[in-house]
């Protein structure tokens, strides 16, 4: 019974020591991250940080904007996304702000200051809350009129009752689209449009409603996809392909001259344009080319060979020619006997017991100074006539008997349009 | 905050209450002196810093094979980062000890516990005191050296929140007063 009780006396100090690491493992204190971007900041020398966001600091009541901490130090000026800040507002009822830095507008008009903290270094933006309603979206452009194949930036301002002269930029907020959809393609975030054939579009921004006091609100504009492609021109970005080390191929537009007689060049239409390769050979292809943003254009060669590169848009199409060259072309491939004092063609003397000889099959590349061993890669064959005692396991050929034999490696390269070498030696026992 | 202190008080009553079935008895208190090497480091950064650290503790044998132990520390040096410089100015921890019978003057043990450790740091002429509280785990061996002495060595893991870890490799000298493991320890010289 006293043993009992021990034990019970044991378990219940044993369940007390385990709720007291759950109850403090659930301990929250900001200090461990304060900690932890302390030490961020000294590893990388960061120096500054600095807000930024993707529309307007003005939101509607109950929206949301997404803001972002950059830290930047001496040698990275570009800047680096901090995931770990700790953002605050200076008044929740106006407008919060979750760990992420998305800030939503509460039910009061008003402005905040959104404090984020990087370890000890702090930036803050100012953000304001309007209740005011969205009267209209307005659509701007650079033109009314986009090049064929060509890209263009659309932007959209909204329209508030009682701040009409200060506008807010919602290009990132409301919801792209163009039509007819044919042939085109806008982001729905951003509002760049692409486009491939020429006629008429309608590009569309679109505010949806947030507090279900409002219908969503549409902006239109028009815009004419000019028929003046005339020639596309393919520019590589590196001078020589190789198998694995993938090339960018760019685009370049060739327009007509514009009723103004302006003759245009416009940037590259790598992301516009549709990419093929044939292979001129038969069997499988040796290359393939990325139609997938960011990396349309891009060329990867899976092994030697040539083939075209076809770059098309809107009925225009150009061709040049690629090869892959191989990064290390088999030269040379030869059979040598693993003993050293072993010279071939080879005779041993066979006195009644077994002889086991061991071979390597060694192959010679153009990018290598010296042999490597493909002895496992090889596939191994012997000649001989039958009933003589000659018998191969791969590389290692066990003799019972006298007679010759042919002992045949065979290697071939996958990496170089399976080029295939072999050495054949001859053994014989006497 | 208030919640944590009502369930730890609630925790730490019923410990005496679990040790009932043994009397009280000054004999059983045993104390310890130790040097604590931690390794700070969090997951943003490859970096790591490593102050020593000195404390002492002082524990009760609840039963035989099981005590309460609490720590006290203080840094001895203290660790930079680039020009981030972290000093450990002090640490305690509240701990139950279950230690198995020693074998051949060995004996294992492990530590399940609270730790609450602060630290000073200055980065670029700014600095701010920090402290990190959280579930503590160690894992040890003893020597007996005596009856009442033990050298002891443990490894120790810190549970803190956010990405911050903290482990220890600790090297010290126990003493028992006196009563604690006679039995257990016939073994020993």
């Amino acid at each position: 019974m006293a043993g009992l009780n021990k034990i019970v006396a044991m378990l219940r100090i044993f369940i007390a020591g385990l709720l007291i690491v759950a109850v403090v493992a659930c301990d929250s204190d900001g200090d461990a991250l304060q900690l932890s971007n302390l030490v961020a900041i000294a590893d990388a020398d960061f120096t500054s940080v600095e807000i930024s966001g993707d529309t307007d600091t003005v939101i509607e009541v109950g929206a949301t904007t997404s803001l972002t901490l950059t830290a930047f130090s001496e040698s990275n000026p570009v800047g680096t996304t901090v995931d770990t800040a700790v953002w605050s507002s200076s008044d929740s009822s106006i407008a919060t702000v979750a760990i992420d830095g998305t800030v939503t507008g509460g039910s009061t008009d008003g402005e905040v200051e959104i404090t984020a903290s990087f370890g000890n270094l702090t930036a803050i933006r100012s953000v304001r809350i309007s209740s005011a309603a969205l009267v209209s979206v307005e659509i701007s452009s650079a033109s009314s009129e986009i090049n064929e194949c060509g890209a263009m930036q659309f932007t959209a301002v909204g329209i508030f009752a009682g701040e009409e002269d200060q506008p807010r930029t919602l290009t990132n907020i409301v919801d792209w689209n163009v039509s007819p959809g044919s042939a085109t393609f806008i982001d729905a975030e951003s509002g760049l449009l692409r486009v491939t054939s020429g006629g008429e579009l309608q590009v569309t921004a679109t505010s949806s409603d947030i507090n279900g006091s409002r219908a969503d609100i549409t902006g239109t504009t028009q815009v004419t996809v000019l028929d003046n492609l005339l020639a596309i021109g393919i520019v590589a970005d590196a001078g020589e392909l190789a198998v694995g080390t993938p090339v960018q191929y760019r685009a370049f537009p060739t327009y007509a001259a514009d009723a103004a007689g302006l003759a245009v060049d416009e940037p590259e239409i790598t992301d516009n344009v549709s990419w093929s390769i044939q292979d001129s050979a038969t069997s499988g292809a040796f290359a393939s080319v990325d139609n997938t943003l960011p990396d349309r254009g891009l060329v990867t060669a899976s092994r030697t060979g040539d083939g075209t590169l076809t770059a098309n848009c809107a009925g225009i199409e150009q061709q040049v020619n690629i090869v892959a060259a191989g990064s290390g072309l088999l030269a040379e491939l030869e059979v040598v006997p693993v003993n050293p004092q072993r010279e071939f063609p080879l005779t041993v003397q066979f006195t009644g017991d077994e002889i086991i000889e061991v071979f390597i099959a060694q192959a010679l590349f153009a990018d290598q100074p010296g042999f490597l061993d493909v002895t496992a890669e090889a596939d191994w064959t012997i000649t001989a006539g039958s009933g003589t005692p000659f018998e191969l396991d791969d590389e290692v050929l066990t003799i019972n008997g006298t007679g010759t034999a042919m002992i045949t490696a065979t290697f071939t390269d996958e990496n170089n349009n399976d080029v295939i070498l072999s050495d054949t030696v001859q053994i014989t026992a006497e | 905050m208030v919640r944590r202190i009502i369930i730890l008080c609630g925790l730490l009553a019923l410990l005496p209450a679990g040790a009932s079935a043994q009397a009280f008895s000054p004999s059983k208190f045993y104390f310890a002196g130790y040097l604590d090497r931690l390794a700070l480091g969090v997951d943003s950064s490859s970096a790591e810093l490593q102050p020593l650290v000195a404390g002492v503790s002082a524990g009760y044998w609840l039963l035989e094979g099981v005590g309460l132990e609490l720590d006290a520390g203080t840094g001895v040096t203290d660790d930079s980062v680039g020009s981030l410089d972290v000093d450990f100015r002090s640490g305690v921890a509240l701990s139950v000890r279950f230690e198995s019978p020693p074998a051949e003057r060995f004996g294992a043990y492990a530590l399940f516990g609270y730790a609450r450790t602060s630290y000073r740091t200055s980065l670029n002429g700014a600095t701010s005191t920090l402290s990190l509280p959280g579930g503590r785990l160690a894992l040890g061996l003893t020597y007996g050296i005596t009856r009442q002495i033990a050298v002891d060595a443990a490894f120790t893991h810190h549970d803190l929140d956010g990405d911050t870890r903290i482990n220890s490799f600790r090297l010290g000298v126990r003493y028992d007063l006196g009563s604690r493991g006679t039995k257990a320890r016939s073994g020993r010289n």
